[in-house]
């Protein structure tokens, strides 16, 4: 199976480049194992991976066009050759390597934490059944970046707009039950960038490879602003 | 104007915007006015004279917003912006200040 994969090392390369390789596969082959093999073929290319079952968010690239994580994307229904490029919009280090610190930033931004005012409880927090739902579909988020660098609102203001990877995860707090900070949570994300340069395109909810929805996660927001402020 | 402000101003606007247009072509092509005065009769009436103000409050509101947004994303230079921005505004005064007055004349005549 042919493989045409983005290549660029900063110390010797004046521009990026595809280059291609050809790789024998065999049934039930993921991606990363395609990589690994070129690995082998070309011990210079690199590309960030781990866990290999979709569970660390290591291996985010863009495949065929599409952000998805190497590891659980099958090769047989991919179309050839395999365009393996890095995650778009973000400063490449080297090969499929990119610089995820602004995505970081924005994530740190929106205190992805509990926080409460209350003393702490002697045992332990409690939340019932219903309460803890609402964290369904929010918590699995594993940071893969997948959604934030597939947001045309992302790549046009990475340094304002917080990005749907962020908000889902300022979501994942306001809906907590425990959580004691949601009217400076909802104050923080005001302002023209923050939040409201979402347009609902949905790219991010397209290639969240945990089947996560950040679009609907945003709409959320603004409902309870918008109960909020009324 | 907050982020909060400009979305609520785009919804809304653009709920009005659906209904009325819906109405107006549904109305035209159901009971057409059969000569000019029908017409004007019709759309000098006061509810709909009311209703065709509101209607031209949201399209301008609701493209003020829109148009902002694109430059939001897309122009950094704040100079440019400010000065896109200030064109944008005036425009559509401009053109808002004249729909006024072809209201007021149709109103008067």
């Amino acid at each position: 199976m042919r493989f045409s994969i983005y290549r660029y090392n900063p110390e010797t390369d004046n521009k990026p480049y595809m280059q291609d390789f050809e790789v024998v596969v065999n049934a039930g082959m993921m991606l990363r194992d395609a990589l690994l093999n070129i690995k082998e073929q070309d011990e210079s290319f690199t590309f960030r991976h781990s866990c290999g079952e979709g569970v660390c968010g290591s291996d985010a690239l863009n495949i065929n066009g599409t952000n998805g994580l190497a590891c659980i994307t099958p090769i047989s229904p991919l179309k050839e050759p395999v365009e393996v490029r890095p995650l778009p919009g973000r400063p490449v280090i080297r090969d499929l390597v990119v610089d995820m610190t602004q995505f970081y930033h924005q994530y740190r931004s929106v205190k992805p934490y509990l926080i409460v005012h209350d003393p702490e409880p002697e045992e332990e927090y409690r939340q019932s059944p219903e309460e803890r739902e609402k964290l369904d579909g929010l918590y699995e988020c594993i940071l893969c970046g997948c959604c934030s660098t597939a947001c045309p609102s992302f790549w046009w203001n990475p340094d304002k707009f917080r990005g749907p990877a962020a908000l889902l995860q300022s979501y994942r707090f306001i809906a907590d039950s425990r959580d004691q900070a949601t009217a400076q949570r909802l104050e923080e994300l005001e302002g023209p960038y923050r939040l409201f340069r979402c347009h609902t395109i949905m790219n991010c909810t397209n290639v969240c490879p945990k089947e996560l929805n950040p679009t609907k996660a945003i709409g959320e927001i603004k409902k309870i602003m918008l109960k909020n402020n009324t | 104007m907050s982020g909060m402000t400009a979305w609520l101003i785009q919804r809304v606007s653009a709920v009005y915007l659906a209904g009325f247009l819906v109405y107006f072509l549904v109305t035209l092509m159901i009971c057409t006015p059969k000569s000019y005065a029908d017409w004007h009769a019709w759309i000098t009436s006061g509810v709909m004279s009311l209703a065709m103000t509101f209607f031209f409050l949201a399209l301008f509101s609701h493209a003020w917003v829109g148009i902002r947004d694109v430059l939001l994303d897309y122009v950094k230079p704040f100079t440019l912006r400010l000065t896109l921005l200030v064109i944008l505004a005036s425009g559509l005064a401009f053109m808002a200040l004249w729909v006024i007055r072809i209201l007021l004349a149709g109103g008067s005549v």
